[in-house]
């Protein structure tokens, strides 16, 4: 029922707008995929420890980064005139390559791996400079929104896992990019486009949700993870070589920040709502 | 076939009569975005604290400055060349006594230490500009090619055990460090004011892209208790230790400047 008047009421917005629009105004809106390919690459970021039944395990890997995968894009926009434009997009990204494995990979020790599955929700207001080709035209793309973030990381060692699931929390996107597109009738045009998107991401809390049943005393490793900016006095004891704290409170560590810096190129569809001569 | 040859050569150059010469200087402020940061932990008892350095490689102020040729009334190629003036930073942490408590460990760098990390850039890029009047948008994109030289200045205490007491050691390191060149992507978006025919006023936002390797380290200088040391080494050498040495130098920033036509013709 919800969504029928939802319909209703956005089938009656658009002509209503539509009847008032003057020259050169229009509103449209757009449906399109991309691919990413990351630009810049970071050691992989250590969330939590993974030191199953006494293993040391080597995580490493130099070259990580999550901004590689498909993003579907829905946006809204509004053209002022023949030059320029608003838009606010909503975008859905989620990475391909999910594993990593220890690099290098060192003889003497046991090496794992880790997956890392990456979802980011954006809303992107944009602002859009135009030029005009014949049948087709140029758009400048600036952006910039905030979204919602999801992550979870899955730590391997042969048998042995340990999975962590990080709060949804704020992240942060900025780029800019060019489209081309191409007149299939008046009020349709297919586009293609490419540009640089970055988006930066600070998990606040993580909650280990699922770990091997192999692991001998899964009761001595923390459940909660906070991620604070500074630790000072943190009380704990030494065990070994590691400071412990109390495993029935969230372990504390400094909070680092995801980084998905990417090239992306796309395709898409966009309709534009124009103004009736006969009106 | 040559004539075909022929008439394409005459075809293209007569394409690029349209064109014009500009030459554009710039400067601002870049960010860094991947700052190296490294933990040290103090724990006295059962009480840690854990202190962050960071390490912004990248940041600075950019002069640089631009060869193009407007192709035709939407596109350019152009050649950035950079470097940065204002690059060097410091960052510290307290130093722990060690001789005055026997319950107290460190593990990391405790000290200060000074950087500075000077960059080169050199970036051909396409451009491709929209005219309206006497304003130009621009967006552009390439690789950019990028070598550093950057400097660790290090004065932090070493701690000498002698059997019975923690001695301490003032030591003062200079290490540079070079790094190989490394290919990574460059792009702009920015807006042409124009003054004049030649002249233009310009302002962009940049971003670029590079992770080198570092190929080679040297100590300069290694003093103790302000007595130089450096022949106490074995070698004042280090050696790369492969991609576990990668260090990011991209940067985001803003510039402006000016842009000036070599030929008093304005394409559109």
């Amino acid at each position: 029922m919800n969504r029928n008047i939802l319909l209703v009421w956005l089938f009656l917005a658009s002509t209503l707008l539509q009847n008032n629009l003057s020259y050169g105004q229009s509103f449209y809106m757009k449906a399109g995929g991309q691919y990413n390919i990351p630009v810049s690459k970071d050691p992989l970021p250590h969330y939590f420890s993974f030191s199953p039944n006494g293993y040391t395990i080597n995580w490493d890997n130099p070259d990580f980064s999550v901004a590689e995968g498909f993003n579907a894009m829905w946006t809204a926009g509004y053209s002022f005139n023949d030059l320029l434009s608003f838009e606010i997009g909503a975008s859905y990204f989620a990475n391909t390559k999910k594993e990593f494995n220890a690099s290098p990979v060192y003889l003497f020790a046991d090496n794992g791996k880790t997956n890392w599955y990456y979802k980011n929700y954006t809303l992107l207001p944009a602002i859009i400079f135009s030029r005009t080709l014949n049948k087709s035209a140029l758009d400048l793309k600036l952006f910039a929104g905030i979204g919602l973030s999801d992550l979870k990381v899955k730590a391997l060692y042969r048998s042995l896992y340990e999975k962590y699931a990080f709060d949804k929390s704020i992240s942060y996107t900025y780029g800019y990019g060019m489209e081309y597109l191409y007149s299939l009738s008046p009020v349709v045009q297919l586009y293609i486009n490419a540009g640089i998107n970055n988006t930066y991401y600070t998990p606040e809390h993580a909650r280990r949700v699922a770990y091997s049943p192999d692991i001998a005393n899964p009761y001595i490793c923390f459940n909660e993870i906070d991620y604070v900016n500074n630790i000072r006095n943190l009380k704990g004891a030494y065990y070994g070589d590691s400071f412990i704290t109390d495993t029935d409170k969230p372990e504390i560590r400094i909070r680092e920040t995801l980084k998905a810096n990417s090239f992306y190129f796309g395709i898409g569809v966009k309709y534009t709502f124009t103004k009736n001569e006969k009106n | 076939m040559k004539k075909i040859s022929i008439i394409i050569t005459l075809f293209a150059l007569s394409r690029l009569l349209n064109a014009q010469f500009y030459i554009r200087a710039e400067t601002g402020y870049m960010f860094s975005t991947h700052p190296l940061k490294i933990q040290s932990i103090e724990a006295i008892g059962t009480s840690a604290t854990v202190y962050t350095m960071s390490f912004k490689y990248g940041q600075g102020v950019p002069l640089i400055l631009s060869f193009g040729y407007n192709l035709n009334s939407l596109f350019s190629i152009e050649l950035s060349g950079s470097t940065h003036i204002s690059s060097s930073f410091e960052t510290s942490t307290d130093r722990p006594d060690l001789s005055s408590s026997y319950n107290l460990s460190i593990n990391g760098f405790f000290g200060d230490i000074k950087y500075q990390s000077n960059i080169f850039q050199l970036a051909p890029q396409l451009v491709c500009h929209f005219v309206n009047d006497k304003i130009t948008l621009n967006i552009a994109a390439g690789p950019n090619l990028l070598k550093s030289c950057f400097t660790h200045k290090l004065d932090y205490t070493d701690w000498n055990f002698d059997g019975s007491k923690f001695i301490p050691l003032q030591t003062y390191q200079e290490v540079e460090y070079t790094t190989d060149l490394n290919v990574g992507i460059r792009s702009y978006i920015g807006i042409n004011y124009q003054f004049s025919s030649s002249l233009s006023f310009c302002m962009n936002l940049v971003s670029s892209y590079n992770r080198c390797k570092v190929i080679r380290g040297e100590i300069k200088r290694y003093d103790i208790d302000g007595a130089d040391h450096l022949g106490d080494l074995t070698s004042p050498i280090i050696k790369s230790n492969g991609d576990n040495s990668k260090v990011n130098f991209s940067q985001t920033g803003i510039t402006v400047g000016i842009k000036i036509n070599l030929f008093h013709y304005r394409v559109d």
